[in-house]
């Protein structure tokens, strides 16, 4: 399956992505995330950046799950003060539903890492996309690396004036990511017009059609695996609303 | 001041061919030191593992016998300062002067005596005057007097200059050359990541030539 055309990991991306937000309940929302676990392993995506990308977010998700879990009433209440509820039971499940929903996102966009940049803009070319969407999303998607490359420069930058960012209280931890917004942004900004230009340059727009220097067509396989994967969101969205809420 | 490194090796990725092998050498306080080689040859990466910047080992590189897997960059960046081969990426500040001062702020030890560093900092580097401008705006030259004014005013003992003349004319190689051997000449040591003969030229005859090449580090 890691030889899956773009377009096919595409289309498993939007049918997991779309049963995540659709599922109402925690049983459904666990069998998104094993589904999309088992497409990542599949794949062969990295699986040690799937637990790295997880490990790194969970302090956030945590602390979103117990402020929703705080925030949410109904249901039982399971820590209250007098008559104030802490905690209950609809707010534990919101909690976990939230935790699951951003697994099932960080697996998903997962299974697009395994494919290359190229490969990703093909597709969509051959999905009949205009080129200039097409050339939009390149360069988007290079937006992002190049951000990441510039702000973890920034904090080099920040560490070698002799400064122990983890030592820094939260305060000053801000003060000094306030220093590292702007120059980021429009670094970033400039890299992405820079590539802009290079692309005009090289007479980008200048015809209608284009010649592709790569032709990805869809195999068998690929067509079983889009027959499959549409039939088991069939399935999944007419067992989920008959059966209703399990939990 | 000594800086050791004991067979350092390092790869980016487990797949990919090392970019250093089995490198030993020691860089000693009071000497410059120009490292050249092709372009990925790793130099770069010698720098920065230095640095703390890319995670070495354990027991591969020590500061004064010191593991520097036991300190972070910012406990490396008191004892050596590091100039980036793209300086723009270490300027950050609204302004010069802010780009001074922020240090010192967020470590809570902007007082006189830090404002006199930054006074005599400021006139060393012939940037007064230019107090109130904007660091991204300015020419290469003076971008990279504030990016070295930045590394000095910290009480270091030796720097590693990446490419320190790429953006500046021939008047600016003169003062980084007489700024390296005024550093040296002060008992502080200096790792030169240079290719630009002239500028090497500069420096004097006083130098040990090291030379990157396939991952190995040899003398000159």
């Amino acid at each position: 399956m890691s030889k899956l055309d773009a377009r096919t990991k595409l289309l498993l991306v939007i049918i997991v992505t779309t049963l995540a937000i659709l599922a109402t309940d925690l049983v459904y929302l666990a069998i998104v995330v094993a589904v999309t676990l088992l497409i990542d392993i599949l794949v062969r995506a990295d699986m040690n950046k799937i637990f790295m990308r997880i490990w790194r977010l969970f302090t956030v998700i945590v602390f979103i799950s117990l402020v929703q879990s705080l925030t949410i009433k109904g249901g039982k209440p399971l820590i209250y003060i007098g008559s104030t509820i802490l905690l209950s039971t609809k707010g534990l499940i919101y909690a976990g539903e939230f935790l699951l929903r951003m697994s099932v996102i960080i697996l998903a966009g997962t299974i697009m890492s395994t494919c290359k940049e190229q490969e990703i803009l093909d597709g969509l070319l051959k999905m009949h996309l205009p080129y200039e969407l097409v050339f939009m999303t390149s360069i988007s998607l290079r937006f992002l690396p190049t951000f990441r490359q510039e702000f973890s420069s920034r904090l080099n930058a920040i560490a070698i004036r002799g400064i122990s960012i983890k030592r820094l209280a939260l305060i000053k931890k801000i003060k000094l990511y306030s220093y590292l917004i702007a120059p980021t942004i429009s670094g970033s900004m400039i890299r992405s017009k820079q590539i802009a230009m290079s692309m005009q340059s090289k007479a980008f727009r200048a015809y209608r059609s284009r010649t592709m220097l790569a032709d990805p067509i869809l195999t068998v396989f690929d067509y079983f695996v889009i027959i499959v994967s549409m039939l088991a969101m069939a399935l999944y969205l007419y067992f989920m609303y008959t059966l209703g809420e399990i939990i | 001041m000594k800086i050791d490194i004991k067979n350092l090796s390092y790869g980016y990725s487990k797949k990919k061919e090392l970019v250093l092998k089995d490198i030993t050498r020691t860089f000693v306080s009071g000497n410059i030191y120009i490292l050249g080689g092709k372009n990925g040859s790793g130099k770069t990466t010698l720098s920065k593992l230095i640095m703390g910047l890319i995670k070495p080992k354990k027991n591969q590189i020590f500061i004064d016998d010191v593991d520097i897997t036991k300190l972070d960059s910012g406990q490396i960046s008191k004892k050596i300062g590091y100039l980036f081969q793209i300086v723009d990426l270490q300027l950050f500040a609204p302004t010069v002067i802010e780009e001074l001062v922020f240090p010192y702020q967020l470590t809570n030890t902007f007082d006189d005596k830090a404002k006199v560093r930054i006074k005599k900092t400021l006139e060393k580097l012939e940037l007064v005057g230019m107090e109130k401008r904007f660091p991204l705006t300015m020419s290469g030259g003076e971008k990279q007097r504030l990016a070295l004014a930045t590394i000095l005013l910290r009480d270091i003992k030796f720097m590693i200059l990446d490419e320190p003349t790429a953006s500046i004319d021939n008047e600016g190689k003169e003062f980084v050359a007489n700024l390296i051997r005024e550093f040296t000449d002060n008992g502080g040591g200096v790792i030169v990541i240079s290719h630009d003969k002239e500028f090497i030229e500069k420096l004097g005859e006083n130098t040990t030539k090291l030379l990157l090449e396939g991952a190995l580090l040899c003398q000159n």
